[in-house]
């Protein structure tokens, strides 16, 4: 079923993107809305949430630039009021590890383990990557308290079956759904890829290269699977660990094998601007194709100038949509920088998270449930039922914890930046 | 370390091994290795030339054998000091991720100074080799003094101590110059500021295309290798550095002076180790701070491979361990690159615990 849906949805995602950004639809800016004076002015107390994303290592732009957007959204519902007399405390994990230099699934299991075990903490942000998922989801399941990610899209993460090296129902023991995202999954994301690359740019043969992870090794799956069922063939598929530095025998082989383009499922934080540079060195001009885990800045500091051209599918750039023009004003104001690809993900997952613990508030009369068990367990029940408009448009969940909102968009290296295309086609050509 | 009819004595590890075989096994499997191994990688070779042609294989050649010079200088620097102290120094591999740090920090110092070694170096070949003739001994020299420092501050007061110390020790440098790295180079690759100073397409065989990038890093570890082995053969520090390999007690009664000896060894092993990562930079113009760990564990299984303790052993391990790498990786879609040369390395050490060319350590202990 949902793969079946999921064929129509790129397509579908696309138009509503551009129209989004096009109509310039004024849809509320999210920050949580000042509630002025209301039921909560009686309330009394601490509000704890907390945010677990990648900060340091080799991810750290990305995902401190997502905890940047976390934080903003707290920040401001204080300033605005949003809980009353309630004030909201937030606890930022960092689950990258020395061991590993970069996100940790062993790290991430620790921080929710700590986090839970704190009975102030209703929700968490995050994680960031879908292999510290696998590892956090059965704790925070089992704690009864909700996660929302403001960027996993294993599909394996909420849909059972969908993916073969994820038993979905080991990762939900309580069988109820507290793990919420905000953006789409990789199936839709590898038709999107897929699309441009045999009927856009008219690709024939894909040499495919993963990152030995959850998310990459899955994005490369499907990804060969569409590109196959578009009358594409993949000459090679290989696998490799992340800490490779030395792509030549690859490139090599992928010349040998006559391949016309190169598609790397996994994360810039795994090798993908180091690859694009060594193709570049080695005069293989093959069109690089790859992901959202590569729109990252770093992929230019590894690729240089040599990153030009590379295409990959991400979340839309909401930098673009009128809704989150404002929270991109002010978060150059406040940082001095520009948002990352997931600022605005993580802005809106944690407004999610706040306007849930305000509707639960109301309902109780204005006050902090006492216990806390049972605030957990309506906090989750409100994200299940949200409708919220933030930057990225309209967030639903459905039963499993995924988002209505399909969109993806397709990202050129252009000038050392990676740059949204303005409109796609996947029928072009 | 050559000639001297020093001791072909096995490490303690290897030492047990026969006993647990009992003899005969390892016997036969110890004189079949050198023809087994080779024989593979002449199978692995062949395999990606039939199918997927010859020039893929030559190709794959350049590669092995460039990724294999690496490995190749910082194995001898392994191997170095395990000759001579019985230490497996593991923060060997961090001095190479180091130099290459150097060496991005030293062109930028000399770049405030008004030099710029890129503009030089990209600008001719007269202005590259000037450009060479001034980054390597300025980045060997300071590596080598960070090894002799290392050794002086975390080795030498351990050096009767029992074994497991100043292993134990040289992990903690290890993760001592990671964090200093991490710190201050932060946590991502970062560019080494040497970009296209080598580049170009020496010359053409067929499809294979040779670059002049490939060229530089074989020659110049082969060259470095040549130089090490004469200097050890023939000056009087080499001696001396053979005499305290064989027998650090009789080497003193001599008039050796040890502890300026070992500090010479660490030296060279750690300048060779920057050699490797001024080449490394050069061709990859990135660096990472945990490069070390890995590289430093695969040249260490070159070490083996080639016979711990004997230089021209570790070369020729480098440069092996890079073909099984890059060869193997081609058999099995990558997957396996790094647990076919740790396989490697526990069939050296079950099956030929002495290396290829035989090990070269002090009779003692």
């Amino acid at each position: 079923m949902e793969r079946h849906h999921a064929r129509v949805v790129p397509v579908l995602g696309v138009i509503s993107l551009v129209a989004l950004a096009a109509c310039g639809t004024s849809t509320s800016s999210g920050g949580g809305g000042n509630t002025g004076s209301g039921p909560l002015d009686s309330c009394v107390g601490q509000v704890t949430v907390a945010s677990e994303l990648p900060t340091s290592g080799g991810d750290a732009a990305i995902g401190g630039g997502t905890e940047k957007g976390v934080k903003m959204a707290v920040d401001q519902a204080n300033a605005a009021k949003l809980l009353g007399g309630c004030t909201i405390n937030y606890i930022a994990k960092d689950d990258s590890s020395v061991a590993k230099g970069k996100h940790d699934p062993q790290q991430g299991a620790q921080n929710v383990t700590a986090l839970v075990a704190n009975q102030a903490v209703v929700g968490i942000i995050g994680p960031f990557n879908s292999s510290v998922a696998v590892a956090e989801l059965p704790i925070t399941n089992k704690a009864g308290v909700v996660q929302i990610s403001p960027s996993n899209t294993d599909p394996g993460l909420t849909i059972p079956g969908s993916d073969p090296d994820i038993d979905t129902a080991s990762l939900r023991p309580t069988g109820k759904t507290t793990y919420f995202r905000v953006i789409s999954n990789d199936v839709v994301q590898a038709e999107v890829m897929s699309e441009v690359a045999a009927k856009e740019l008219n690709l024939k043969k894909v040499y495919d290269i993963d990152d030995q992870e959850t998310y990459g090794k899955d994005l490369s799956n499907y990804f060969d699977k569409d590109f196959a069922k578009l009358g594409g063939t993949v000459v090679k598929r290989v696998s490799l660990p992340g800490d490779t530095k030395d792509f030549r025998p690859q490139i090599t082989e992928a010349q040998g094998l006559g391949a016309d383009s190169v598609f790397f499922g996994g994360v810039a934080s795994n090798g993908s601007g180091i690859l694009k540079k060594q193709m570049a060195d080695s005069g293989f001009n093959a069109q690089f194709l790859s992901g959202d885990g590569t729109v990252d800045p770093q992929f230019f500091v590894d690729a240089g100038a040599q990153g030009d051209g590379a295409q990959a599918s991400s979340a839309p750039d909401t930098t673009k949509l009128s809704s989150a023009h404002q929270f991109v004003t002010q978060y150059k104001q406040r940082y001095g920088q520009e948002v990352v690809a997931y600022s605005t993900y993580g802005y809106d997952c944690m407004n999610i998270l706040l306007q849930a613990i305000h509707d639960v508030l109301v309902a109780n009369g204005g006050k902090i449930p006492a216990d806390p068990t049972s605030f957990r367990t309506n906090v989750i029940a409100k994200v299940q039922g949200i409708d919220f408009k933030g930057t990225i448009g309209e967030t639903k969940f459905d039963a499993n914890g995924d988002t209505l909102n399909h969109d993806f968009s397709v990202y050129k290296g252009t000038g050392g930046k990676w740059v949204a295309r303005e409109t796609i086609s996947p029928s072009a050509s | 370390m050559e000639g001297q009819g020093e001791a072909q004595a096995l490490p303690p590890f290897a030492r047990r091994r026969p006993a647990l075989l009992s003899g005969g096994l390892a016997e036969v499997g110890s004189n079949l290795f050198p023809i087994v191994l080779i024989g593979a990688l002449v199978l692995m070779v062949a395999d990606v030339a039939v199918r997927s042609g010859v020039s893929v294989a030559g190709s794959q050649l350049v590669n092995g054998l460039t990724k294999g010079a690496i490995f190749a200088l910082i194995a001898v620097g392994y191997t170095m000091v395990y000759g001579i102290i019985e230490l497996i120094n593991f923060a060997h591999g961090d001095v190479f991720t180091l130099s290459a740090i150097y060496a991005k920090q030293i062109g930028r110092g000399l770049g405030f100074l008004g030099l710029s070694l890129s503009s030089l170096a990209t600008r001719n070949p007269l202005g590259l080799a000037l450009a060479l003739a001034i980054i390597f001994p300025l980045t060997m020299a300071a590596t080598g003094i960070t090894g002799v420092l290392i050794e002086r501050v975390a080795y030498r007061r351990l050096r009767d101590a029992p074994r497991l110390a100043p292993l134990i020790t040289a992990v903690g440098v290890s993760f001592i110059l990671e964090g200093a790295m991490l710190v201050t180079q932060g946590s991502s690759n970062v560019r080494t500021g040497k970009d296209g100073w080598i580049h170009g397409v020496a010359f053409t065989r067929g499809t294979v295309e040779v670059h002049w990038a490939d060229i530089f890093v074989v020659g110049t570890a082969l060259l470095m290798m040549f130089a090490l082995q004469a200097f050890i053969r023939s000056t009087r520090l080499g001696k001396a550095m053979r005499a305290t390999a064989q027998d650090r007690d009789a080497a003193l009664l001599s008039g050796v002076n040890i502890n300026g000896t070992i500090a010479a060894t660490f030296f060279i092993g750690s300048a060779l180790a920057a050699a490797g990562g001024l080449i490394y930079s050069i061709f990859f113009d990135s660096v990472v701070w945990n490069l070390g760990f890995q590289f430093g564990i695969i040249a260490f299984t070159a070490a083996v491979l080639g016979g711990i303790g004997n230089i021209v052993g570790a070369g020729l391990g480098g440069f092996l361990i890079g073909l099984i790498y890059v060869f193997g990786g081609q058999l099995t879609a990558g997957q396996w690159s790094n647990s076919i040369v740790f396989a490697m390395l526990i069939i050296v050490l079950t099956f030929r615990p002495v290396g290829l060319l035989g090990i070269r350590v002090p009779d003692r202990a």
